[in-house]
């Protein structure tokens, strides 16, 4: 917690940014993986995207508690981002579902990627990213 | 890992995502498109009796709208005379393989109900509450999903008097 206490501002700043893409990364790709039979790429290398987000994002801090805040901000950014990026073909006038039920729906998936793909990617990478970076 | 290569290898994962999912909405909203431009009908549609047989005669259409070539992977339909079944249809061996984009697929279906099952037309016929011929089948179409083809079905009934 102390160490948190003594994060700049600028800290603060590189934390919230660098979250907030990573989060946008990973909720597109866990967004793109719910789509398998349209995705043009295969799972595997959407679920790799993530993990090398997870790792540029830790090279990135200079303390674990950095890192773990990133990551607990990148998976609420990446639900958020998954959810809305599969309901928003469901607004139009060609939308197959109810808004609702497609919110609903959406959400859900966006929850359970986030905790069962995105946290543990993003955590591992990070804390790579983290050890490449002392060593570098 | 510097941060100069952590940004880049973030800013690159970031485009290849948004392409890679913007890539993988366009294709859901063609296979609705597609799926939405794909209408089946029935036309033509004749009973004729003769004394030991009974001839169904109607033909499938399948019209696309879409500026896409479907390809047809097979038809299947039973006929029914209320609970009687009377078999299932005798199709063309030779079917056109695919629907042209903005054209029109076209299966003349010629069914001769013999022997048993025209025994159980009639039994079904000499009941009050017979209306026709039910013909219930399917159309198997492969549509495109941008990885490969999605194989679907459109399905049809008529009754045919």
């Amino acid at each position: 917690m102390n160490l948190t206490m003594r994060m700049t501002s600028h800290d603060i700043g590189l934390l919230v940014g660098v979250a907030l893409w990573v989060g946008i990364i990973a909720g597109l790709a866990m967004a793109t993986q719910a789509l398998p039979l349209f995705a043009p790429v295969p799972a595997l290398v959407l679920v790799g995207s993530v993990f090398l987000a997870g790792l540029g994002m830790g090279s990135l801090f200079k303390n674990l508690t950095q890192v773990l805040l990133a990551v607990i901000f990148t998976v609420i950014v990446s639900v958020l981002v998954m959810t809305l990026a599969l309901v928003y073909p469901e607004m139009g006038p060609e939308a197959l579902l109810g808004v609702e039920a497609a919110l609903a729906g959406a959400f859900r998936k966006a929850i359970l990627s986030g905790f069962f793909f995105v946290l543990p990617l993003t955590l591992i990478g990070a804390l790579l990213g983290r050890l490449f970076s002392r060593h570098s | 890992m510097t941060p100069r290569i952590a940004w880049a290898l973030l800013i690159a994962l970031g485009l290849l995502n948004a392409l890679w999912h913007a890539q993988a909405q366009w294709n859901y909203q063609r296979l609705i498109q597609i799926s939405r431009a794909l209408e089946l009908r029935v036309e033509e549609s004749t009973l004729e009796e003769a004394p030991q047989s009974l001839q169904v005669r109607f033909t499938l259409i399948l019209t696309n709208a879409s500026d896409q070539t479907i390809p047809v992977e097979g038809v299947s339909c039973l006929l029914w005379a209320g609970e009687e079944f009377l078999g299932p249809c005798q199709l063309p061996t030779e079917i056109a393989p695919n629907v042209s984009a903005e054209g029109e697929w076209r299966l003349l279906v010629v069914t001769e109900v013999r022997g048993h099952y025209w025994e159980n037309y009639q039994q079904a016929r000499s009941a009050q509450s017979f209306q026709g011929v039910l013909v219930r089948g399917s159309v198997q179409v492969r549509l495109p999903t941008g990885r490969g083809l999605l194989e679907t079905t459109r399905r049809f009934h008529t009754l045919i008097r």
